[in-house]
């Protein structure tokens, strides 16, 4: 069987492979949605914890620093 | 007698006090990041093999020609909407009866993941449709009844992002997808109790799988990849909202900390 015929399917491949390539859309949509609400979370979580720090005692300025030299 | 009682009660306490431990958020938040992995690439591994079998191993079907080939995704789609919908039922059922939060954890994080299963079962039973039946949709009972289906994963989307409050947001929401539990007997049985265009059981059958083993294997294959997609989904997703809930805690803080 020739690699035309595969992807042809006997006139069945214009039905076949759509249907896997939506799937596979979907499915990789969701592992992005997942990493992008954790990765946007953690920033949001971040930030706020900075801003508590600043708004904080001078002494933690030290702390902050540290904190932004890791990131 | 009272040896077997005393042996009882203590297995009971440890399970409970596993559930506890299983469901504190910390535990949770850590388990699951170790654990995810393991899910995810055990799930391409699989959709790998499973893909490869499903569409060059298996023989061509003698009566639909190629376009069976559809089943492999369409069926474990199909499956995984109705598991899915069950989960976040039972853990609505939990999180209303015992108050555990991470049961409204594990429901919320289920819904997106499930309507995505519900409309590719929708989609590619259409595609598959068109070259078996002659037409992309029929209102026949089965797709009927998936398509509500649908409808109440929206509606549960939609009631969650409605609500502020989310003890609340998770009362209305865990009250939703028990009622709308109806739907899924309904969906499961409809090839038997009416007369759909939809074809009827192939493999949950008492008589056992009306399918050859070229065939029914690709499938299992590809049911057990989504289950796993869906797990690792499910988790990655409960561990922000964890995460988000668990926001002023200090274990939450620490985790940012050292992030």
């Amino acid at each position: 069987m020739s690699l035309a015929e595969f992807i042809d399917m006997g006139g069945h491949g214009i039905y076949v492979w759509p249907a896997y390539t939506i799937t596979f859309i979907v499915l990789l949509l969701n592992i992005v949605f997942a990493r992008v609400r954790m990765r946007d979370l953690k920033r949001d979580l971040k930030n706020q914890q900075r801003l508590m720090n600043t708004q904080g005692k001078s002494t933690n300025s030290k702390l902050v620093a540290s904190n932004e030299s890791k990131t | 007698m009272v040896w077997e009682q005393e042996w009882l009660i203590k297995m009971l306490n440890a399970i409970w006090r596993w559930i506890q431990k299983f469901s504190s958020p910390k535990y949770f938040y850590n388990i699951s990041g170790r654990m995810t992995p393991w899910f995810g690439w055990s799930c391409l591994l699989l959709i790998l093999v499973g893909v490869y079998a499903g569409l060059v191993l298996a023989p061509v079907d003698y009566q639909q020609g190629n376009s069976y080939r559809i089943i492999f995704i369409h069926v474990p789609s199909a499956w995984m909407s109705l598991f899915i919908y069950i989960v976040m039922a039972i853990s609505g059922a939990i999180g209303l009866i015992w108050r555990i939060k991470l049961a409204h954890v594990i429901s919320s994080s289920s819904a997106l993941i499930g309507a995505s299963f519900t409309f590719l079962a929708l989609i590619t039973g259409s595609l598959w449709g068109k070259p078996t039946w002659g037409t992309w949709w029929v209102w026949d009972a089965r797709l009927t009844s998936e398509l509500i289906l649908l409808f109440l994963y929206l509606g549960f989307i939609a009631l969650r992002s409605a609500i502020e409050d989310k003890s609340s947001a998770d009362r209305a929401t865990a009250v939703l997808a028990l009622v709308g539990a109806v739907n899924i007997p309904i969906i499961h049985y409809s090839v038997t109790w009416w007369n759909t265009l939809h074809q009827g059981t192939t493999v949950a059958r008492l008589d056992g799988p009306a399918i050859h083993s070229s065939m029914l294997i690709p499938l299992l294959l590809m049911a057990l990849a989504f289950k796993l997609f869906y797990v690792t989904i499910v988790l990655m997703r409960a561990r922000s909202e964890v995460l988000d809930r668990e926001r002023n805690s200090s274990w939450v803080q620490e985790v940012i900390r050292s992030s």
